[in-house]
């Protein structure tokens, strides 16, 4: 068996600075706490440079020019994890997910694919940095020595099968996770090396430590029969960013999107997946004036015709999205979550007509809802139900479905109803219109055809019910117009409802 | 304008009409309309409460029903509904039988239906209407159009006679349909068949419309919203006067009168049912009525003949002389024998009279099967005379 340890150094510094370059260029400190007892949890190397130090508290930390506080935040971290799970994930399902810091995969049966035990491990390496992730690698034949083997090295560290413990014989105790009791003994006794304790008499340490002294002493020799325990935790596609301070132009989030959508499909990708859905958080800084929004998160989602890992695409979605559907205040935080799917592969009939690209067409349709809103955009279709304008409009997909033949038992002319309806003036003789104006032009009713009642929604409070007539109106020009009006039967008002073709 | 409402459902035909006979009955009479064919869905289980409604308010209640039939003209699964009304007492028995039969084979409730062939083996003494919605016509004009609508119109004159069918129009202020009354109308004229306007009633009043939408909804296991156009489009299914239907059948006045017309064929009622119990055997030189005298004289002499009180005997003489006298008056001494003496065989464990009726039970169906008189035949019979 060959084990891969996956150890990220100073994991909180790197979890808090990872979806931002621009901080983690410069020296930064990350602090926790409730106030006063802020204190810095994590540095970055420019700021140990700066000698500050883990545990000086926030005031003191702020006293360095030029570095940057940052707040611990839990959520960054849980992506942060979900990042390194996914990265794992590529190489290997067995995997155990040990702490938020450390993985273990079983690496056993990659040499066929990606060569050496080196090699595997700089291809996993690769692809945390893609994650923006900086990792260690340790490779064993056991679980442990891989764990301590990454916690040593500096970057990658294979450990020969039977020479673990001359491998390790210089790794510091601390690494053991020593209770303080454990530890002052063995600090006492001057032991301080993995060598020190693995050559100490084996009956002596059990009569001075007793069982847990010699459990130690077969780690540190190699000596681990510990077994990989793979977990399946929930995968959660979700990353994002807080802003030092509000943002109000749709450029920066532009940017901001840009890197979150990045990560989001380089995790997606590394799993075999695609983005069905698209979900975006925002919080919006509601304290400023003139804001529009009344909430304070703003959320939108995008569904997107095809499973996609196409930033591009994504990114311009949500710039159409946002555009349609301003958040209306300037924006605190900012969260992306893909709804994960699996790509779809579709090979196209040979005599199938070619349609648009879907990913284009999407944006066209995003396109084409900002300028006339979103729900004037789509197909229309039928809704079983007596209303006087029985369809509604869905997603416009193309060839979704099979447009069936009509059943009428007659001609149907069509109706090209006005939107809204126009109002008219009818003057009717014997029950029947006689005269109607509308438009500011008066007709004479040539030939009339109804009523037709319909109503419907009795139950609620959007009841309705009209009679209607088909109607040859003549103009005093002789010009002729085959129209539908109405009377609405709760307003006793008149409408014309459409002309026919 | 004199009208007659030939089609017509109530709450009988189960979620598919919202008013009971009696109310129909009611606003037939409010609007002066004379008579009422209600025709229930595969049934005339209304038709007793109609008939009885009708007498007391002075109207006619015409009887029939809608038969569910699956047409094989049309194609797979067609199912349509052939509105009969009864003309004669053989109609009314071809049309109980005709029902009985495919009830009998139903897997489910409501779900049966008779083949056209059961339709021509009863037609007689039947009148046939063209139907609405569901009827043959439009199912067949929906299917095949006027060509395909006139076929099928044919086959029907072919099997209830050009005088038993007529081309039912309706009007409920709906486009479609009046395209299709306009296919139908033709037919009638190119095939020399009478018209006859009906409203296709499923509830007295508009405002019970709202009930018809209920029930509906109840009927299709769903909400009102998920009932969708299976509602009730408009509220134009109610009883309407004659005044109305004239005015709406204005341009075809024909098909009004003829509902006047048709209504004065259809003679049969349900106090017409002439229904014969069945006939006891007596023997030779006696009637039904002198035999079951002399039996329960038999059986009285049994039961109080001696040692009894004299009081108590002559009470239950004279309880016996009216009951006898009921019967005599009602026609009833068939079936209070065949009870009576059954009901005495099997208490005895023998018969009166090999091949007798067997049946105790039937007993309890009959009402009028009088407890003295049963009494006193079976004491005959279990004395061993």
């Amino acid at each position: 068996m060959l084990f891969a340890c996956v150890y990220v150094p100073n994991f909180i510094a790197q979890a808090a600075a990872r979806l931002d370059p621009v901080v983690a260029a410069s020296p930064f400190a990350v602090v926790a706490g409730t106030p006063p007892q802020v204190r810095v949890v994590a540095l970055n190397a420019k700021a140990k440079n700066k000698r500050l130090w883990i545990g000086m508290t926030k005031t003191e930390a702020e006293a360095s020019t030029g570095t940057q506080i940052l707040e611990r935040s839990i959520k960054l971290e849980a992506s942060a994890h979900g990042a390194l799970l996914d990265c794992t994930s590529r190489f290997s399902p067995h995997c155990e997910d040990v702490a938020d810091d450390t993985l273990i995969l079983d690496v056993s049966e990659l040499s066929k694919l990606l060569g050496t035990p080196t090699q595997i491990a700089k291809s996993i390496r690769a692809q945390a940095r893609n994650l923006s992730l900086y990792i260690r690698v340790g490779i064993a034949g056991n679980i442990d020595s891989a764990i301590y083997a990454a916690r040593t090295t500096k970057g990658i560290s294979i450990l020969p099968f039977g020479k673990e413990a001359e491998f390790l014989k210089d790794a510091p105790l601390d690494i053991l996770n020593l209770s303080p009791k454990i530890l002052e003994t063995l600090t006492r006794w001057g032991i301080r090396t993995f060598g020190q304790l693995g050559t100490l008499p084996e009956l002596s340490l059990s009569e001075r430590l007793g069982q847990e002294g010699l459990r130690l002493q077969q780690l540190v020799r190699g000596q681990s029969f510990r077994t990989l325990s793979p977990t399946s935790a929930p995968v959660s596609f979700e990353e994002g960013t807080d802003f030092d301070y509000p943002v109000e132009d749709p450029e920066s989030l532009a940017f901001v999107f840009h890197r979150l959508l990045e990560q989001l499909t380089i995790r997606l990708t590394a799993r075999a997946l695609a983005a069905g859905q698209l979900h975006l958080s925002l919080e919006l800084d509601l304290a400023v004036d003139d804001v529009k929004a009344t909430e304070r998160l703003f959320t939108r989602t995008l569904k997107l015709p095809v499973p996609t890992v196409d930033t591009k695409l994504l990114l311009k979605l949500l710039q159409l999205d946002l555009e349609a559907h301003s958040p209306g205040a300037p924006v605190l935080k900012v969260a992306l979550r893909a709804e994960p799917m699996r790509p779809r592969i579709v090979q196209e009939g040979i005599f199938v007509p070619k349609g648009p690209e879907p990913q284009r067409l999407e944006v066209t349709l995003a396109r084409l809802r900002k300028l006339v809103g979103e729900d004037r955009v789509g197909s229309p279709e039928l809704i079983d139900r007596h209303l006087p304008s029985p369809f509604r409009m869905v997603k416009f997909a193309p060839g979704a479905q099979l447009v069936k033949s009509s059943v009428a038992s007659c001609r149907q002319a069509a109706l090209r109803i006005f939107r809204p309806n126009a109002p008219a003036r009818v003057e009717n003789v014997h029950g029947a219109p006689h005269t109607v104006a509308f438009d500011g032009v008066r007709y004479r009713v040539t030939q009339a055809s109804g009523p037709w009642r319909r109503s419907g929604e009795w139950w609620t409070q959007d009841r309705w019910g009209r009679d209607e007539w088909d109607l040859v109106l003549t103009a005093q020009d002789d010009r002729r117009l085959l129209v539908r009006a109405y009377r609405d039967l709760l307003t006793r008002q008149w409408y014309i409802d459409g002309e026919y073709d | 304008m004199n009208y007659v409402e030939l089609h017509a459902r109530s709450a009988f035909s189960f979620l598919e009409g919202a008013s009971l006979p009696e109310t129909l009955a009611e606003v037939c009479a409010e609007q002066a309309i004379p008579a009422i064919g209600l025709l229930d869905r595969d049934g005339v289980y209304g038709s007793p409460r109609m008939h009885m409604a009708a007498q007391k308010l002075g109207l006619r209640a015409h009887v029939g029903a809608e038969v569910s039939l699956d047409d094989a003209l049309f194609g797979e699964a067609a199912r349509c509904r052939y509105p009969l009304l009864v003309e004669t007492r053989t109609g009314y028995q071809n049309l109980c039988r005709l029902i009985t039969k495919y009830k009998l084979r139903e897997d489910h409730k409501g779900k049966g239906s008779a083949a056209f062939s059961e339709l021509e083996e009863h037609a007689v003494g039947l009148v046939c209407l063209t139907g609405s919605e569901e009827g043959p016509l439009t199912e067949a004009l929906r299917r095949g159009g006027y060509e395909e609508g006139r076929r099928s119109v044919e086959r029907l004159v072919q099997t209830f006679g050009p005088k038993n069918v007529y081309v039912e129009l309706q009007r409920h202020r709906n486009r479609g349909q009046e395209a299709r009354n306009k296919a139908a109308v033709a037919i009638a004229r190119s095939l020399h068949l009478p018209l006859l306007a009906t409203n296709g009633v499923s509830y007295a009043t508009p405002r019970e419309r709202e009930i018809q939408d209920v029930l509906t909804s109840i009927r299709l296991h769903t909400t009102l919203e998920g009932a969708g156009t299976s509602l009730q489009g408009n509220a134009e299914r109610y009883l309407r006067s004659g005044k109305e239907m004239g005015l709406l059948f204005s341009d075809l006045p024909e098909a009004i009168h003829n509902t006047v017309a048709l209504s004065d064929r259809l003679q049969f009622q349900l106090k017409d049912l002439g229904y014969e119990l069945p006939r006891y055997p007596v023997p030779e030189g006696e009637t039904m009525m002198s035999f079951l005298k002399e039996r329960t004289r038999e059986g009285f002499e049994r039961r109080y003949g001696q040692g009894r009180d004299r009081n108590l005997k002559e009470r239950a003489r004279q309880q016996i002389e009216r009951e006898l006298a009921l019967i005599e008056k009602l026609e009833l001494a068939d079936i209070s024998s065949s009870c009576g003496i059954s009901f005495a065989s099997a208490k005895s464990g023998r018969s009166w009279r090999k091949g007798a009726v067997q049946q105790p039970t039937a007993l309890c169906a009959i009402p009028s099967a009088s407890p003295s008189l049963i009494r006193s035949a079976w004491i005959c019979c279990s004395s061993g005379s």
